[in-house]
């Protein structure tokens, strides 16, 4: 589900990240005019539920650029710029202004410039794919999707300037592949957009969800991802991509993603690494986990070491075959 | 060169003043077996969750960082310390299995109300807790002290120059009753920012998970000690 809080201009209190913020809320300090500046604004929420029928129709719509998008995986936790305390030179209010606006660009710039530099640093990661990659598309990576329809049930893509049919569900989203820098995991990251047959696109079910492969085990990583013109890189990308999808529609449907269970701190591996999120156990099904974050996120994670290094994982396999 | 040895007398106070940092002594498990004698496991009072603003050191600059975050330090102070009143059982359960006689002490520990120990040197408790032997019945004092628990953000003047992140710091050491001295002494500190945005009031969810990962990967390692 989506979520926003719009920025408030001036006295809100997203504070720290915004030079008018900061701005704003020293002209509160200075104006003691600090009960304005304590609001809080939370939009809520939005869902539509579907209706649980048999025999759906599915349409997925491709999105304009079929260049399916990688990226490397980051693991950023905010820049922080290391500077000792700072004299505001001020001989008068308006210097003593300047100079915190100076200071408050550079630390800002600086702040940018760290987290530009750590993407580029994390895309390096897919340099020697980069020949493999610029040949996938989405329609390549959505066809195992479209097979794997249940009986009773249609699946199929259409192009972005197509439209769905009357009784059609309409899934739109741009998934992202994300490429872990130990290279032993790919994950999918995408928005998704849903819409049962006959809802207007702004009372549709949106969901963010990322889903997180097992990781793989070789002696030669790029060796084993290019192997066969990429074989495995695109099985895996495409195996993501139907989990995502089967979360998403089962979202969209029956709810999956609604609970009544407390958060609590879960953890489960992104390759070889345990991670830890704070978040609502789903379901638990072939050695993976579905949870929901705090921030909405649905998230498909692997909670057992899987090791193979050829075929399929172990959880894989068992998701396919259940 | 009268303000010089101003200065001078003024760095000699300062310094005489510090406390001496204790430095880590590693835990030897025969410390904590069978024939090592019996152990009571004890907090501190646990401190509510907090905000805190290094580099924000003019009154002006404390009162900005303060208003700029008064939302996240509202928040923060509703955090739990999730798992921490629990590590006196579970760290009292691994000395069990270790072969070792222990027993938790429901009591708080309130360190400023312990007298200070008579003579100092290395690895010599500066508190004096020899009063507890007889108290608890005890021959040992395992301590666990949580000084840092909540966010913090850097600031320089009166602007901040991080993100914040959670901290996490615990410490915990093994005295010995009969002569006042560690046996173990140890700090744990963790620190994390939030995955993406952390600006994302009234509940910061980036910020709430970064926070029970602290605790979690502080907890996992002080409890790995004893493992």
């Amino acid at each position: 589900m989506m979520s926003s809080a719009p920025q408030l201009p001036g006295c809100g209190n997203r504070v720290g990240s915004r030079l008018g913020t900061l701005l704003g809320v020293l002209g509160c300090v200075m104006t003691l005019g600090l009960n304005a500046c304590l609001a809080d604004e939370v939009v809520g929420a939005e869902r539509v539920d579907g209706q649980a029928t048999s025999g759906r129709s599915w349409t997925l719509k491709l999105p304009t650029d079929d260049k399916v998008v990688f990226s490397g995986a980051l693991d950023f936790e905010g820049a922080s710029v290391n500077s000792g305390f700072m004299m505001y030179p001020a001989p008068n209010a308006a210097a003593f202004l300047a100079s915190v606006i100076t200071h408050a660009l550079i630390v800002g710039s600086q702040k940018d410039s760290q987290r530009e530099k750590a993407q580029e640093s994390a895309d390096k990661v897919l340099d020697p794919y980069q020949p493999i990659l610029s040949t996938i598309s989405y329609q390549e990576l959505a066809r195992p999707w479209v097979d794997g329809m249940l009986p009773g049930s249609s699946r199929k893509l259409i192009g972005a300037v197509e439209s769905p049919g009357r009784d059609e569900w309409l899934i739109e989203t741009t998934p992202v592949f994300l490429m872990a820098q130990d290279q032993r995991t790919l994950s999918l990251d995408a928005v998704v957009s849903i819409r049962a047959p006959g809802v207007t696109e702004s009372a549709g079910y949106q969901s963010h969800i990322r889903v997180i492969s097992p990781a793989v085990e070789s002696a030669d990583l790029a060796e084993m991802w290019t192997a066969g013109q990429g074989k495995k890189l695109k099985e895996i990308s495409a195996w993501l991509f139907s989990e995502f999808m089967n979360i998403a529609m089962s979202a969209a449907i029956d709810g999956t993603g609604q609970t009544s269970q407390s958060f609590r701190t879960i953890r489960y591996l992104e390759g070889t690494t345990e991670k830890m999120e704070r978040a609502q156990l789903i379901s638990e099904h072939c050695g993976r986990l579905i949870i929901k974050t705090l921030r909405g996120l649905l998230l498909s994670v692997p909670v057992k070491a899987s090791t193979s290094s050829g075929g399929n994982t172990p959880e894989i396999t068992c998701i396919q075959k259940s | 060169m009268r303000s010089i040895l101003l200065l001078t007398g003024v760095a000699v106070l300062v310094v005489g003043c510090a406390a001496p940092i204790q430095s880590i002594v590693e835990l030897n498990k025969s410390a904590l077996n069978a024939k090592s004698g019996k152990v009571g496991v004890v907090m501190t009072p646990l401190r509510k969750a907090d905000t805190r603003f290094p580099g924000a050191d003019c009154l002006l600059c404390m009162a900005t960082a303060s208003i700029l975050n008064t939302s996240l330090t509202s928040y923060t102070q509703k955090l739990p310390p999730e798992g921490l009143p629990e590590l006196k059982g579970t760290l009292a359960e691994l000395i069990r299995k270790n072969g070792g006689e222990v027993v938790v002490i429901t009591d708080e520990l309130k360190l400023d109300e312990l007298p200070d120990f008579a003579s100092k040197g290395p690895n010599i408790a500066l508190k004096d807790f020899s009063g507890l032997k007889k108290k608890y019945a005890i021959d040992k004092i395992l301590v666990l002290d949580v000084p840092v628990l909540g966010m913090y953000r850097q600031f320089s003047g009166y602007i901040p120059t991080s993100d914040p992140r959670a901290e996490f710091e615990i410490k915990g050491y093994l005295v010995n009753l009969s002569n006042n001295t560690y046996e173990w002494y140890q700090k744990f500190s963790e620190a994390k920012g939030a995955n993406g945005n952390w600006d994302e009031p009234p509940n910061f969810p980036g910020l709430t998970n970064a926070y029970f990962q602290v605790l979690e990967m502080g907890k996992d390692k002080l409890v790995g000690t004893f493992q």
